[in-house]
């Protein structure tokens, strides 16, 4: 019997290589851990963050007095987070129609993106340059939708933005004052699309933007409000 | 803009949706079409006409339909980018050519004479792939504009206007461009259009906000020598600039009395290298000053710009209050007895407010015999410095007053950490960071007591950051969700695999 060539030889190998369980064990190990951690550190703190949303909402709907015969039995909690016992009354931002309510860090360089990703660590960011509430002008506040990062509750704060509807109110507070703000329009646009930043608004505006679809960065969303004043 | 380009290539379901949806359409044009042309073709934006508004014809009330179309820009927009145009030749009631991406906002201008446009508000993105997915229950707004033909004549208005008074008619509308241009502008300043002698300009003389022709209209054009021409056009085209300086141009009606509501601006033509100057000449105190408590005094405030005219005048009174006009007069009472620094500025003709140490004064009340202790931080004033690029040095003024006595001491919280005090009312702060800073100023009133800190004596100091190109990253890397999935993928497959060979 004539001995095998060598290229056979070689082909013969890798096909057997190709064939071992293990190395397909291996391959299934590491690209389903990969996944998983994947999933884990972006999607995580989403689902998070919708459970938590999902829970508030229907326990709000279920234990608020209506003058019905049930609300006889069941004690009237109201989850009414209206801004009136928020907990970060020196510099934060509460949104009563998706229960936020956090820390709002100032004067954050958004051009800078190690500054702000260690500012996004402790809450919502508002851009250097734009303005303070009260002082006319446009307000510009970022946080995350999902960072690869397992955390803190930080890493999607803005993933309900989606959920805001036009005339739902935003209070801002801003060393110790509270300026109320009301939703006018949600907007998805490039990245680059700064245009918003260079107009003028005959009423003070704020604007809050993260990045969307979550658990991407490939657009952003853009909510405008307009200062409500008493 | 997000927005995906529509493809020539259409499915057989898609085109189904397309004919039915196009059937309800025309079929509504026809139902309204002879309503329609019976009334006149009124509703203009810029040079042409609306042939078409949400179906119901150029008769249709503004915004009838979603309120997402501006008859009077020329624009319509929608929270979503769902917003479509068409261009057509010719002048059409409905054109569906030339589709456009789906975006924000379209506008009718910008497509040159002899076109019709179409914009369409759907309250969804219509276009999935190559696919239509909309139907006419999707439409919110629409509208069809005419540019108008390409000889330069415009549709006459109707011959409706039965009421003849100026109050029918207002707000009478001068617009403007250079001739070639689509882009009309009105009241404004035309200077930053760099009109050379020899360049040709047009006019338009409109009423009712862009929606009619001024009946009886004439321009006025008054050149840079002061002599004047009129033309009796609403529809000036071609008018060759021939000298240097302002032209201004004035429109106005000979057959309604009394219409004095008329617009004006100024075309000008800037020398080369000529830089705009404008600033705060004199704030006069014209009469008052020196006066017993409570004392009327009169201001009159003086300011020049090279390229243009003065737009507003404003005065700080010193006591904390402060007012502006138009004539640069001023007339205010003064509660309290004291040395009040009152300091006006400018608004130029490019809309920068503008002031300087000229235009500030000491206004001296007398007391009464008896009177209150009253103090007061009145202003603070950003000098120079706000809005510059990190370093900058920023230099403030804090103002105020006192009727038992000097003030003692100033004192400036810089928003930054720094607080200073100071004999003089001037101070001076270096911000190396870019920022936005609330600045807050005090005084130490004769009795020591310290004041301000709110309202008037604070303001806001913006040291730019270079101009931002990229909104910040807020969300998990694309490449690393991309990464994710193909793990899970490559897993999965592998896991199929090792069962395969283990079986």
């Amino acid at each position: 019997m004539k001995p095998a060539k060598p290229a056979a030889r070689y082909q013969h190998s890798r096909i057997q290589w190709l064939q071992s369980p293990i190395l397909w064990l291996s391959i299934a190990a590491v690209g389903l851990l990969s996944a998983l951690l994947w999933l884990l550190l972006t999607f995580g703190p989403v689902v998070a963050v919708e459970a938590k949303y999902q829970y508030r909402r229907l326990f709000s709907t279920v234990f608020t007095g209506d003058g019905s015969l049930r609300s006889l039995f069941i004690p009237n909690i109201s989850v009414d987070i209206r801004g009136f016992n928020a907990t970060n009354t020196e510099n934060g931002i509460v949104i009563p129609a998706i229960y936020l309510d956090e820390p709002v860090i100032y004067n954050v360089n958004p051009n800078d993106s190690e500054s702000y990703l260690a500012a996004l660590r402790q809450g919502i960011a508002h851009a250097s340059s734009t303005a303070f509430p009260d002082t006319g002008g446009i307000g510009y506040y970022f946080a995350h939708s999902s960072a690869p990062e397992f955390r803190s509750q930080f890493n999607a704060v803005f993933y309900l933005l989606g959920k805001l509807e036009p005339g739902d109110e935003i209070f801002i507070w801003h060393q110790g004052e509270r300026f109320e703000y009301q939703v006018t329009q949600s907007v998805e646009v490039d990245p680059e699309d700064t245009y918003f930043l260079q107009q003028e608004y005959a009423t003070e505006t704020i604007v809050l933007q993260t990045c969307w679809p979550p658990g991407t960065t490939l657009q952003r969303k853009l909510v405008f409000a307009e200062r409500v004043y008493q | 803009m997000p927005g995906r380009k529509a493809s020539p290539i259409i499915t057989i379901s898609m085109t189904q949706k397309f004919i039915r949806f196009f059937t309800a359409l025309i079929t509504t044009f026809v139902v309204l079409g002879a309503f329609a042309s019976t009334a006149s073709a009124r509703m203009t934006y810029g040079n042409g006409e609306y042939t078409n508004l949400c179906g119901s014809g150029t008769s249709a009330t503004h915004n009838t339909c979603g309120g997402y179309c501006n008859t009077f820009d020329g624009s319509c927009s929608y929270p979503k980018a769902s917003v479509v145009r068409y261009i057509c030749d010719g002048r059409q009631t409905e054109c569906r050519s030339n589709e456009s991406d789906f975006s924000l906002r379209q506008s009718v201008s910008g497509v040159g004479c002899g076109k019709t446009v179409q914009i369409d508000v759907f309250n969804t993105q219509c276009r999935d792939g190559n696919d239509w997915i909309c139907d006419d229950n999707d439409l919110v707004d629409y509208m069809v504009w005419y540019s108008g033909d390409c000889s330069n004549d415009r549709p006459n208005p109707g011959n409706d206007e039965n009421d003849q008074t100026c109050s029918a008619y207002e707000p009478v509308n001068t617009q403007f461009r250079k001739s070639g241009e689509n882009t009309w502008i009105s009241g404004d300043d035309m200077s930053s259009k760099n009109i050379a002698i020899g360049d040709t300009v047009d006019v338009n003389c409109f009423a009712k906000n862009g929606a009619d022709l001024l009946p009886g209209a004439k321009i006025e054009i008054t050149k840079p020598d002061n002599s004047t021409e009129t033309k009796h056009t609403s529809v000036l085209r071609n008018y060759e600039v021939k000298d240097f300086g302002s032209y201004r141009f004035r429109c106005y009606s000979t057959t309604i009395d009394a219409c004095s509501n008329t617009d004006s601006f100024r075309v000008r033509r800037e020398q080369a290298g000529e830089e705009h100057r404008s600033s705060c000449q004199d704030l006069i105190l014209r009469e008052g000053n020196l006066g017993t408590v409570p004392a009327t005094v009169k201001f009159e405030v003086e300011g020049t710009d090279n390229l243009g005219d003065i737009q507003r005048y404003r005065v700080y009174y010193g006591d904390g209050t402060k007012e502006e006009n138009e004539s640069g007069e001023f007339s205010h009472t003064y509660e309290s007895s004291g040395n009040f620094t009152a300091r006006a500025d400018v608004k130029d003709s490019k809309g920068n407010w503008i002031s300087s140490n000229a235009c500030e004064s000491t206004v001296s009340i007398k007391a009464r015999s008896i009177e209150s202790h009253k103090s007061k931080c009145s202003d603070l004033f950003i000098l120079s410095g706000n809005r510059e690029e990190s370093p900058s040095t920023v230099q403030f003024k804090v103002t105020g007053y006192d009727n038992k006595g000097a003030i003692q001491k100033y004192k400036l919280d810089f928003g930054n950490g720094v607080v200073k005090e100071s004999d003089g009312e001037t101070f001076e702060q270096l911000y190396n960071q870019p920022g936005t800073y609330t600045v807050k100023g005090y005084i130490r009133d004769s009795q020591g007591n310290w004041q301000g800190g709110d309202g008037t004596c604070t303001s806001t100091v913006y040291i730019e950051t270079e101009p931002l190109t990229k909104q910040p990253d807020t969300g998990t890397p694309t490449g690393l969700t991309i990464f994710g999935i193909t793990s899970g993928i490559i897993g999965t497959v592998g896991l199929l695999r090792y069962r395969a060979l283990r079986a």
